[in-house]
């Protein structure tokens, strides 16, 4: 068996020198930065050690945490991971902007942002904001940009992502995508943005808010759940998506709005629609499909779309059907 | 207890710890350590298979932690059934501090993720809740700094402190 051999246990120089760096920071996984910070007194190797994490977690939440000289010292934290050229796998930030002292901390989190990013290896990023958030938060480009990166999830407590426009050279290797709560600019296309995501299996959109229209065309998603309160969101349309094969929908637009929902996904195997029905509806044919759920109530407008709707899952081996075709 | 006993419900393996015990294991139970996992795949199975970085009492541990966690035999896991090892699994790492090292090695040797999990978490508490004084003094860590050195580190993170 190989294996790095153990000193005996022999008492007093028997402690933490005997782990790993690699099990001291899956330690450090379950510490918050204030205890980071008391930890990185204890020894040097201590020290070195949390500087060293290639798992980052930082968050204000807890009332261990917070406050100016909390931010400044995440700052110098970063700078020393900077300069040590430690590089981060996996990042996670929460944060509450509640009662922010600092004019510049939108800035601040952008910075250790860009930080952890620009120096390369970073494969996951999970960032929560909580409300009374700034106005916007802008995603820097580097994120996007990042082409080790592999999951990327942003739970923007209702503040408004400002997603850099599509220049080339996107994450190329993202596979996993979910937002909530973001609100994203209508004028913005977020189909073009996901289009350059050439490995995206997972999206999820949960509750985004702005938006009028979707356009869904990457072409290696696998499963995508659009789940939405916003009203707004009057047209759906999932173009051509060869491997699609789990579709969510939770969905109850605008009732003043003319609205549609065209899906095109040759191998859909799952099929959830719940909401309400909409003015134009659309599906290609799709004879892979297993299991088809709909949940619209009858009484909604669009009635008459009943019909073609129960037609495009009549292939599905298990239909579960609620509410919509009790009267007809 | 060298030899393997061969039933035909459940294979044994026997493991040796550095201080020669033998203990003998089901192996789907031993399984959970994937370094063991490993050896047996690779044919390890007619004999002993040595686990050199292990004293006797801490291989005895987990081979208690095997057992607890071996894959049921008559198929999924009950939501009670889960419940029940949680809290035996917080018993079990509820040890002096040196044997929660021991573990904690012994985790990570034997790739054993939840129990790597269970003693990280629980290493994590007892720096949680302990001075940094207290923190040397339990796991035996030698504190390198000059007092001069210490001062000003401690001078810089004042605010985790209060």
């Amino acid at each position: 068996m190989e294996m790095p051999t153990k000193k005996q246990n022999s008492g007093d120089d028997f402690g933490f020198s005997d782990l790993s760096d690699e099990v001291f920071h899956r330690i450090l996984n379950f510490i918050e930065m204030r205890d980071v910070a008391r930890l990185s007194v204890v020894s040097k190797r201590c020290r070195e050690l949390c500087i060293s994490n290639p798992r980052l977690y930082l968050s204000n939440i807890s009332s261990k945490s917070g406050g100016p000289r909390f931010n400044s010292y995440v700052d110098r934290f970063m700078a020393l991971r900077c300069v040590h050229g430690v590089k981060t796998e996996r990042f996670v930030l929460r944060w509450s902007f509640e009662g922010s002292v600092d004019q510049d901390e939108e800035y601040r989190v952008e910075t250790w942002l860009q930080n952890a990013v620009n120096l390369g290896g970073v494969t996951e990023v999970r960032l929560k904001f909580f409300l009374p958030g700034p106005q916007h938060f802008a995603l820097p480009l580097c994120v996007l940009r990042c082409n080790s990166l592999t999951f990327l999830n942003i739970d923007g407590g209702n503040t408004l992502l400002k997603l850099p426009s599509a220049p080339p050279y996107f994450a190329t290797k993202l596979q996993r995508l979910h937002l909530h709560h973001v609100g994203i600019k209508n004028d913005f296309n977020l189909g073009e943005l996901l289009s350059c995501f050439m490995s995206l299996k997972v999206l999820k959109l949960d509750n985004i808010c702005g938006m009028k229209g979707m356009t869904i065309t990457n072409s290696s998603i696998e499963i995508l759940s659009i789940t939405s309160v916003d009203r707004q969101l009057c047209d759906v349309e999932i173009q051509q998506l060869h491997k699609l094969y789990d579709l969510k929908l939770v969905w109850i637009p605008k009732s003043s709005s003319r609205t549609s929902l065209k899906i095109s996904a040759p191998n859909l195997q799952r099929f959830q629609w719940a909401g309400i029905t909409v003015d134009d509806y659309s599906m290609r044919d799709s004879a892979d499909l297993l299991h088809a759920i709909i949940q619209l109530p009858a009484h909604s407008r669009g009635n008459h779309n009943l019909v073609k709707i129960l037609q495009s899952v009549q292939k599905a081996r298990h239909l579960e059907l609620y509410d919509c075709f009790v009267e007809m | 207890m060298s030899s393997t006993l061969c039933c035909s419900f459940a294979k044994n393996v026997t493991l040796r710890s550095s201080d020669g015990q033998t203990f003998e294991v089901e192996e789907a139970a031993a399984q959970v350590s994937q370094t063991i996992k490993r050896m047996i795949e690779d044919g390890c199975t007619g004999s002993v298979i040595p686990v050199p970085n292990l004293t006797g009492p801490v291989l005895a541990l987990v081979i208690e932690y095997f057992k607890k966690h071996s894959p049921p035999s008559d198929g999924c896991p009950t939501a009670l059934l889960e419940m029940e090892i949680k809290d035996w699994d917080a018993k079990f790492v509820a040890v002096d501090n040196d044997t929660l090292l021991d573990l904690t090695l012994a985790a990570h040797y034997l790739e054993i993720q939840g129990l790597l999990d269970l003693t990280c978490h629980r290493v994590a508490d007892i720096l949680n809740d302990n001075s940094v004084e207290k923190i040397r003094e339990i796991f035996h860590i030698k504190n390198d700094f000059t007092p001069e050195e210490e001062a000003e580190e401690r001078s810089k993170i004042q605010w985790a402190f209060e």
